[in-house]
C-alpha cells in the first residue's frame, strides 16, 4: 500500500522534474532574448549620446545652447593693446615674434589657449614683443573660409581677438564645425567688431591679400608645419625659433636673449 | 510546491550581486557627486593624472548644457532604483542602465584619450565602477533566480 503510494509520488515528482526542467530551458532562451533586447537598445541610446555629445552638429561645443568659450577672457587679454592689421602691440617694441598657423591645426589652438595669455601680459603689453599672425591653409577650405574671415577681422584691427577666441573654441580638425554660424558666433564674441561688415570683406581683396602675403612669407621662410615660429630685432631678418615645448616659457626664454640684445 | 522551491531557492543565487551591484552604485554616487560639486563650484578636482581639469573644462564635459558628471550621478541613482524592480524585467532595467552607463563612460575615456588628450582618474574610476556594474547586472540578468515574467506577484520580496 505505501509502496504504490510511494511510486505514485515518485512519478508525480519525476514529471514535476521534467516540467519544471522544460519551464526552466525556456526562461533561459527567453533571458538570453532579453539581454539581445538590451544590449540594441544600450548600443543604440549610448550611440545617440555620443552624437550629441561630439557629432557632426555640434564638435566645437557650440551646439545645444553652450557658450561661447572664453570671449570674456579673449577680450580682456588684448583691451587696450594697439593693433595694426595681423600686428598686435606697440610699434615700436624691439623685437618681433610672427607666428605662421592654421586656424583648424590642434597644436596652434593649444598653443593659443597655454601660451598666448602669458605671452601677451608678459612681453606684448609691457612693449618688449610685437606679434605678427601669418594664417596658412594647410588644411585645405575650411581653413581658408576661416583665415579670410580672421584677416577680414584685421582689417577692423581686432584679427588677434577673432583668431584668439577661435583656437578657444576650436573644435575637431575637419570635422565640418567651421560654418557660417560658428564663424559668426565667433565674431559676435570679439567687442567691437563689425561682423556683417567682416563677413562682408571677408571675400574681398584686402582680405585675401594678406592670406597671399602669408603664403609667399611661409615659401619665403620655407615653413612646412604650423605652429612655426621667427623672430627678429628691429628691421634685421626674421631667424626661427625652435623650441622643445609649445609653452610660453620656452617662447619667453627666445624672447629674453633677443631682448637683451643678444643676437 | 514547486513555486515555493524556487523561491527558496532565489536569495542565494541573486542577492548578492544585487547588494555587490549597490555597493559599486554607492561607490559611483560618491564619484560623481564629487565631480558634480566641483563642476558646479568651479574649483579644481584633486589630480594625480595631471588632467582632470582640462577634462573637466573641455567640451565634452556637458552634455546639452548638463554636465557629464551628473548625468552620471543620475545613472547611478537609476541603477540603485531599478535593484528594487521585481522580475525579469527588472533586472534588465538594471542591465539596460548599466550598460548604457558603461558604453558612455567608453565613449567618455576614449574622447579623453583621442581627443582631449588628458586623463582624468576620477573620470576612469567612475567608467571601471559602471563596468563592473554592468557585467554583474548582465550576469544578474542571466542567472535564474527562479523567477520570470510569469512568477507570481511579490515573488522578488524574498531576494
Amino acid at each position: 500500500m505505501s509502496s504504490r503510494a510511494d511510486e505514485k509520488q515518485r512519478r508525480r515528482e519525476e514529471r514535476e522534474r521534467r516540467e519544471q526542467e522544460q519551464v526552466a530551458a525556456d526562461r533561459r532562451k527567453q533571458r538570453v532574448w532579453l539581454l539581445g533586447g538590451v544590449l540594441v537598445a544600450a548600443i543604440a541610446i549610448v550611440g545617440v549620446l555620443a552624437l550629441v555629445s561630439g557629432g557632426e552638429d555640434s564638435p566645437d561645443g557650440l551646439g545645444d545652447g553652450s557658450t561661447l568659450n572664453a570671449a570674456a577672457e579673449v577680450n580682456e587679454l588684448f583691451a587696450g593693446i594697439p593693433q595694426d592689421g595681423i600686428t598686435v602691440g606697440d610699434p615700436d617694441a624691439p623685437v618681433t615674434l610672427v607666428e605662421f598657423a592654421d586656424l583648424q591645426c590642434p597644436f596652434c589652438g593649444e598653443f593659443a589657449v597655454n601660451a598666448i595669455p602669458d605671452l601677451v601680459r608678459d612681453y606684448v603689453r609691457p612693449g618688449k614683443v610685437k606679434m605678427e599672425l601669418r594664417l596658412l591653409t594647410f588644411l585645405g577650405a575650411e581653413s581658408m573660409r576661416a583665415a579670410q574671415v580672421t584677416y577680414a577681422a584685421s582689417l577692423q584691427d581686432l584679427g588677434w581677438q577673432y583668431a584668439d577666441l577661435f583656437f578657444n573654441n576650436q573644435g575637431q580638425e575637419g570635422s565640418g564645425y567651421i560654418t557660417e554660424d560658428f564663424l559668426r558666433e565667433i565674431g559676435e564674441g570679439v567687442d567691437g567688431l563689425d561682423v556683417d561688415g567682416a563677413l562682408e570683406q571677408s571675400t574681398g581683396a584686402e582680405a585675401d591679400e594678406l592670406i597671399k602675403q602669408a603664403e609667399s612669407a611661409a615659401q619665403t621662410l620655407g615653413v612646412s608645419s604650423t605652429p612655426s615660429f621667427f623672430v627678429r630685432r628691429g628691421e634685421g631678418t626674421l631667424e626661427e625659433i625652435q623650441v622643445g615645448e609649445l609653452s610660453a616659457a620656452a617662447i619667453g626664454a627666445e624672447l629674453d636673449e633677443l631682448i637683451d640684445g643678444g643676437r | 510546491m514547486a513555486a515555493e522551491n524556487r523561491a527558496a531557492r532565489a536569495p542565494s543565487a541573486a542577492r548578492p550581486l544585487t547588494l555587490a551591484i549597490a555597493a559599486l552604485a554607492v561607490i559611483g554616487i560618491g564619484i560623481a557627486g564629487y565631480l558634480t560639486y566641483v563642476h558646479f563650484e568651479g574649483i579644481e578636482p584633486a589630480c594625480t593624472t595631471g588632467g582632470c581639469a582640462k577634462v573637466q573644462a573641455s567640451e565634452y564635459s556637458e552634455l546639452a548644457g548638463v554636465p557629464v558628471a551628473t548625468i552620471g550621478l543620475v545613472g547611478y541613482l537609476t541603477v540603485l532604483v531599478t535593484l528594487l524592480l521585481p522580475g525579469e524585467l527588472g533586472r534588465a532595467a538594471t542591465a539596460l542602465v548599466a550598460l548604457i552607463g558603461a558604453g558612455y563612460s567608453g565613449y567618455l575615456t576614449y574622447l579623453e584619450l583621442a581627443v582631449i588628450d588628458a586623463i582624468c582618474q576620477w573620470c576612469v574610476a567612475s567608467a571601471v565602477v559602471m563596468a563592473l556594474i554592468a557585467v554583474l547586472a548582465v550576469v544578474r540578468l542571466l542567472r535564474d533566480p527562479g523567477g520570470g515574467p510569469g512568477a507570481p506577484e511579490g515573488r522578488m520580496e524574498t531576494t
